[in-house]
């Protein structure tokens, strides 16, 4: 008896696991949600949607690394140099860009996750049945308005880059993108913005402000017809923003732009929220300021227990002096020391400034990406072009920036070479640290030339910055690396 | 205002599988000399199919890297135990060794790929063993301009006071394709040496263990020793080269200040031998005597006397050959900091009552 009850056990014992099969072994992880559960009603598309400009929040610190502090306008704190700063800003500081540098790969990076997540709504949202075929339409506008931003950035800053307009599902469909040239990036870019202005709306309501509007597309889409040499294309679109139905207008004092988010000058904006449960919040604040941990309380108070800034990227005083002293910019966008031994010199960016008293979670600011001053002096920029030469609009765009910032408005007198300089100028001046100057300076074609006369070892190959090492490495079939890096 | 939204995590999977190991062992037990003297060898072979690793992908599909079924590997290796029981009137000792011989071998990693080369500074090739470091190959100091004139043009912009590498391709230049095979993560075997000896009350064992013939990568010194800055360094930097007629030990290049030259690389210089011989545990143990204690109605007394990691004998310079080595399953063998294993004492007693 025994023996056969022995027997029957061991059986079951050994049959049981057999019949299982591998099926009980697949088991579906419960804290992730799966792609293919996830894109089936409205709500989704929107979560999705949002998850987009989530990813447009990442890495302001880099760009401001890589617009900023690799131009005139910024330099860093001396005692950078002798702290371990790491080779990635001694590359910045010294212009002598490996293809190892954290903030052009993470830069990389960061644009191609927004673009997965702007191609993946763009071919999913076609399966979901929405009651309102018009937010379908927003939602499909608003992915290809930040899919065209992440290929404009990626496009300036790399040249020939990797294209998809589809979701990669898989990583051999990665592995066999070639370099697509520029020309046809900017093809693809092009037709995004268009797209997308055909399907956002002209505002949003205040639950919904901050997202894309048709405004911002146009505006974005103009920017990269003057970046592709286009500017008769710009032309009409930056003349259409100026007038109705887009109420654009110029806050009527230069710090009411950023003391407030989406403003009515605010076109498009990154958007950002304070507060330490959120991690919502801005980190250029702190970015900006001083390595010296007193810093803070001068200006926050007693109770500034926050991060410092390591002090990579301050003003230069060349940016300062090119100021007039009655320019109302200049007091706002810098907090300067002068006279302090610890921090003789030193020209502190302050354009951003609505953090918390205590210095923790990230600062209230929005990252302003596009606003009615940059349209102005873009519509001048235009017309010079088309033109060959300023009219009386081109004069006026650039007077009403330039009357705000209370500085006289300019002499007629300028031909098209020396309003092209002038314009650089102002755009140097009005968008100072808002992720500007490296392309403006690219776009004019003058960044080598501008740069060297001011004594920076600039390269003619450093108009492109290097593809991350990695990416060349992982696929050196279809990724070549720019000229003049290895 | 605070709104949800959703994010792709990673790229999909599908066709995920589990990692199988196939393995056989054969093995011998041996008792002799009335089971005085046990012997157990055995040999094993497992095969490792569908290893789940990280794979690399282009970043343009939004992620780095994605973890696949990818690898076959092979284990292979003999163990080996040796343990005895002396009796000497009241007196016993029992010394007992086992000794492990593991070889590893890549077997296949995915698709078609027969070489993977990870950023941390490693190279598997199918048919060779796991994770061999692969660096650059250093080659001295610049003496002067002309020591570098007279070398391949470098990619790091070299000045006098820098190192010098191999150009090991032979293409007539020295950059990231000037690496070779440097060092290997893997033990030629592993062992451990135990010994108890027990007189009357008195219990003494002594646990050693240690590993041979494997090598890591100091990746500490390497973030150390780059003399780029105020920060500490270790104290080969004092012979550093100075000048010409000041070139230190020939091995460790000059200072930088302010920013002058990019700063050094992986390279041969940071892999050590990492072989150690290390003193686990010695307990000295004490059982009182059942006819002290029963009139405290306890049934078992022993107090003991216990310290872990007591001596290392290592030729590595890091902090502890045995815990500080991290890594993934493809490339392991790094030395990055690890707090090192702590020599510790115990003085305790266990009561039964």
């Amino acid at each position: 008896m025994q023996k056969i009850a022995t027997l029957l056990l061991v059986l079951l014992v050994v049959i049981l696991p057999a019949g299982c099969g591998k099926e009980f072994l697949e088991l579906a992880p419960l804290d992730q949600g799966s792609v293919n559960l996830s894109f089936k009603n409205p709500e989704d598309a929107n979560r999705a949607v949002l998850g987009i400009y989530d990813a447009a929040q990442q890495g302001m610190t880099d760009l401001a690394l890589l617009t900023e502090r690799t131009t005139d306008n910024a330099t860093s704190q001396a005692s950078v140099g002798l702290n371990n700063a790491g080779g990635n800003i001694r590359e910045l500081i010294f212009y002598q860009f490996t293809s190892e540098n954290a903030y052009m790969r993470n830069a990389w990076n960061n644009h191609y996750a927004g673009i997965a997540a702007a191609n993946q709504v763009v071919d999913r949202i076609e399966g979901i049945s929405f009651a309102n075929e018009t937010l379908k339409a927003q939602y499909i506008g608003e992915a290809k308005f930040l899919r065209a931003y992440f290929y404009f950035n990626l496009v300036r800053f790399f040249g020939a880059i990797p294209v998809s307009l589809a979701e990669i599902k898989d990583p051999a469909q990665a592995f066999a993108l070639p370099r697509t040239p520029e020309a046809e990036v900017y093809e693809v870019i092009s037709q995004d913005l268009a797209d997308a202005i055909t399907k956002l709306p002209l505002a949003h309501n205040a639950t919904h402000l901050g997202r894309a509007t048709q405004g911002a597309a146009k505006a974005l889409l103009a920017k990269v017809y003057l970046t592709g040499k286009k500017p008769a294309l710009a032309l009409p679109l930056l003349r259409e923003l100026t007038t109705a139905p887009y109420t654009y207008r110029l806050m009527a004092n230069y710090p009411d732009v950023f003391s407030a988010d989406n403003t009515p000058e605010s076109i498009f904006e990154i958007q950002f929220l304070s507060g330490l449960t959120t991690q919502e919040g801005n980190s250029l604040v702190t970015f900006f300021m001083s390595n010296d941990a007193t810093v803070g309380r001068d200006i926050y108070g007693a109770g500034y227990v926050g991060a410092n800034g390591g002090g990579l990227v301050v003003a230069t005083n060349d940016l300062y002096n090119n100021y007039t002293a009655a320019d109302a910019r200049r007091s706002f966008n810098f907090l300067v020391y002068r006279s302090n031994a610890e921090r003789a010199n030193l020209n502190l960016v302050r354009k951003y400034h609505r953090l918390p008293a205590t210095g923790l979670g990230g600062s209230d600011d929005n990252v302003i990406i596009l606003r009615y001053a940059d349209v102005l002096l873009m519509l001048a920029e235009a017309i010079n072009e088309t033109n060959q030469g300023p009219t009386p609009e081109a004069y006026e765009a650039v007077d009403k920036v330039r009357l705000r910032a209370k500085i006289p408005a300019l002499a007629r007198d300028l031909t098209y070479e020396s309003f092209k300089t002038q314009l650089l100028e102002e755009r140097r001046l009005e968008l100072a640290f808002e992720f500007h100057r490296w392309f403006d300076l690219k776009r004019f074609g003058k960044l080598v030339e501008v740069l060297k006369a001011k004594g920076y070892p600039i390269q003619p190959f450093h108009t492109l910055f290097p593809v991350p090492r990695s990416q060349v490495d992982i696929n050196p079939a279809n990724i070549t690396q720019n000229p003049g890096y290895n | 205002m605070l709104v949800n939204a959703t994010r792709p995590a990673g790229l999909g999977q599908s066709g995920f599988d589990l990692e199988t190991k196939a393995s056989y062992n054969v093995g011998l037990d041996v008792s002799v000399l009335r089971n005085r003297v046990d012997f157990t060898a055995e040999y094993y072979k497992a095969n490792t199919n569908g290893l789940l690793l990280s794979v690399n992908i282009p970043s343009v599909s939004g992620f780095d890297t994605r973890i696949e079924n990818i690898g076959e590997v092979e284990n292979s290796g003999l163990e080996l135990a040796l343990s005895t029981r002396n009796f000497v009137g009241n007196f016993q000792c029992g010394p007992a060794m086992n000794m492990s011989f593991n070889r590893n071998k890549v077997l296949a990693l995915g698709g078609s790929a027969k070489d993977f080369i990870d950023g941390t500074g490693t190279r598997n090739i199918v048919g060779q063993p796991l994770s061999r470091f692969y660096q650059r190959v250093t080659d001295g100091i610049f003496n002067t301009q002309a020591e570098i004139d007279a070398h391949v043009p470098q990619d790091n912009n070299p000045k006098p006071g820098d190192r010098r590498f191999k150009d090991v391709n032979g293409d007539g230049k020295v950059d990231n394709n000037d690496r070779d095979f440097v060092g290997n993560p893997n033990p030629d075997f592993t062992f451990g040496i135990t010994n108890t000896f027990s007189f009357k009350g008195f219990e003494l064992n002594v646990l050693m263990s240690g590993s041979y013939g494997n090598d890591i990568y100091y990746n500490t010194l390497f973030a150390a020793s780059n003399l780029n800055g105020n920060i500490n360094n270790n104290g080969i930097v004092r012979n550093r080269w100075r000048s010409a007629d000041n070139p230190g030990d020939g091995n460790i290049p000059k200072a930088l200040f302010g920013f002058s030259t990019l700063p050094d690389v992986g390279s041969d210089f940071y892999v050590f031998d990492g072989s150690y011989l290390r003193v686990s545990n010695v307990t000295l143990a004490y059982t009182v005597p059942v006819n002290w204690i029963s009139k405290a109605r306890l049934s078992n007394a022993r107090l003991y006397l216990s310290g872990q990691n007591l001596a290392t004998f290592t030729r590595y310079p890091g902090f502890d050959p045995e815990n500080a080595i991290g890594g993934g399953s493809l490339s392991f063998g790094f030395d990055n900091g690890l707090y090192p294993a702590a020599k510790t004492f115990t003085l305790g007693c266990n009561l039964t009552f």
